[in-house]
């Protein structure tokens, strides 16, 4: 049995580009753009937006990165989830999807690439989109992602700006993949890896559609960045302080203990070095700096939702089957900083 | 050259979460033995110390070049009990409970000129103490001491390798425009600053 994890030489949790390293350079990069951008780069969004017309506009995104998992079709699956999230952060629909592929000649020999690829075949399957093509290239570490094309209404996008004073914050998905990654390579705690392995490869999809029905004021998913690099970035984009709750955060089983003896992913600490918009309350234990700045690899969806409509959004999500869902904190008049971590 | 006590875990070239199951593994095998695990990036050490703790051993940390060395020592072990020959090395890069507040890139009041001289042989002064300060935190014009083309970036970065803590205001870098260039040590706020002023023993300067 291959144990695709382990073709992996700089470690899957250490696979990003620093945010503050990437920052610098895009910063040098003169931006081309024109008057039908809705979104890009510019605004921290999840992806560019794109009006074609009145009623219509492209939503467009692509995510790849090194296994987290063994498992070919897992691997796969979660890829698919994680590039097919940012469409579904934006208010957006799936239409197509084309496959990123960097693998070893060897491991594609072995059937590891086809299994995979039917992996990601059965979540583009499930998101109702459907799979145009791709490229793929040589590598000696095996790389898989996808790039997906949407539509969004242009006057319907969610985006990371539009949080009021008053919203209730809702995250759809439990938190502490980056460390429940740890302990499957360590074959650790096995509740909390199959909860975060089960977590990961479902779509954001049914969150998504439940949250449609309802004022969405701002949108993001919960990826690399972490659970406070996101939230920095709605709370900065929108001008107001969000106020997370650590105690009300879902997570994984064993997450806290998991961090606690230190299988804490490098991009955690790359995060807490990163992301300095953000105030830690000094009676919390020290583990939640660990928990709050986890990488999520396919996290859920941070809405932002008048505090008239929160209780009934979040039984609807939990009758849909979305029954992380959590109610983890509050937008407040902007305070000083962007986040504050809070008993 | 470094000699250690108990069962050595060498991971040095290993990236998380290696080290920790590494050393996890030891410590199913042969609990209340002394173990030293040695690493070679700051993350490993983190996690290691983290995982030491958690598992009720006290932890010490060594440094030589690039490499750290944890010692981990049973709880219920004195500690005067384990003679660990890289005590001198420790010795060495002795870190107290002082907390240095820096305002300003100059030392003292009066000629900024000669204010400035006195900066860099204190941190001379500091780099070769036997107790060396927790932590370091740049306020003000003091940021500019931790930026690219800083006079001061050979005895700060020596400060950070023996395990000094160096962090610097980000609003402090915003404002003079160097927030890119930090070369040593990480960017802070002030409400961790504000934390450490009420709660250490903090020396402003």
């Amino acid at each position: 049995m291959v144990r695709l994890t382990e073709y992996v030489t700089s470690g899957g949790c250490a696979c990003k580009i620093g945010p503050h390293i990437l920052q610098r350079v895009l910063d040098s990069v003169k931006p081309v753009t024109n008057d039908n951008v809705l979104a890009d780069m510019t605004g921290a969004d999840d992806a560019g937006i794109y009006k074609l017309n009145d009623t219509t506009a492209l939503v467009q995104t692509l995510d790849f990165f090194t296994p987290i998992v063994d498992d070919p079709t897992l691997f796969g699956k979660i890829a698919a989830c994680n590039a097919l999230s940012d469409v579904y952060a934006m208010g957006g629909t799936p239409l197509t999807a084309m496959n990123i592929v960097g693998f070893p000649v060897p491991l594609v020999e072995q059937g590891v690439l086809t299994d995979v690829l039917n992996g990601a075949a059965d979540i583009v399957r499930q998101s109702g989109a459907a799979i145009v093509g791709g490229h793929s290239i040589e590598n000696k570490e095996p790389i898989f992602g996808m790039s997906i094309t949407g539509s969004v209404h242009p006057d319907k996008v969610w985006k990371n700006k539009g949080a009021r004073e008053g919203d209730v914050l809702i995250l759809t998905k439990p938190i502490g993949t980056g460390v429940m990654s740890n302990a499957l390579k360590g074959d650790l705690f096995p509740t909390g890896v199959a909860q975060a392995v089960a977590s990961m490869s479902t779509l954001n999809k049914y969150a998504a559609e439940v949250a449609q029905n309802y004022t969405i004021h701002a949108c993001t998913d919960i990826t690399g960045f972490s659970l406070v690099g996101h939230s920095v970035e709605m709370a900065a984009a929108s001008g107001i302080t969000i106020d997370l709750h650590a105690h009300s955060l879902p997570l994984f089983d064993d997450v806290l203990e998991g961090a606690r003896m230190g299988l804490v992913p490098a991009a955690t600490y790359g995060n807490r070095k990163a992301i300095t918009d953000v105030a830690i309350g000094s009676d919390l234990d020290l583990v939640w700096q660990d928990i709050v700045f986890d990488p999520q690899t396919s996290g859920g969806l941070l809405l932002a939702v008048p505090p008239s409509e929160s209780d009934q959004l979040l039984a609807d999500l939990h009758s849909a089957g979305v029954t992380s869902a959590t109610m983890i904190g509050m937008c407040e008049s902007f305070s000083g900083v962007s986040v504050q971590v809070i008993a | 050259m470094n000699s250690t006590k108990g069962i050595i875990v060498d991971v040095r070239g290993s990236l998380c979460p290696k080290p920790v199951i590494e050393t996890k593994q030891v410590v199913d095998k042969a609990p209340g033995e002394v173990i030293t695990t040695i690493v070679d990036n700051e993350v490993s050490r983190d996690n290691v110390e983290k995982f030491g703790v958690s598992k009720g051993y006290s932890v010490t940390i060594a440094q030589e070049g690039k490499d750290f060395y944890l010692t981990l020592v049973p709880g219920d072990m004195n500690h005067n009990d384990v003679t660990v020959n890289i005590d001198t090395l420790q010795e060495s890069a002795h870190v107290g409970n002082r907390v240095l507040l820096m305002t300003k890139d100059y030392l003292g009041e009066g000629s900024e000129e000669l204010g400035r001289n006195l900066m860099k042989t204190f941190w001379t002064c500091v780099v070769e103490a036997d107790v060396k300060p927790k932590t370091i935190y740049f306020i003000n014009s003091a940021v500019k001491m931790v930026v690219t083309d800083s006079v001061h970036l050979d005895n700060l970065k020596e400060l950070a390798k023996a395990g000094v803590d160096i962090a610097a205001c980000g609003i402090c870098l915003d404002y003079y425009g160097v927030k890119d260039q930090v070369d040593v040590g990480t960017i802070t706020n002030l409400y961790a600053i504000t934390d450490s002023l009420m709660n250490e023993a903090v020396v402003k300067l």
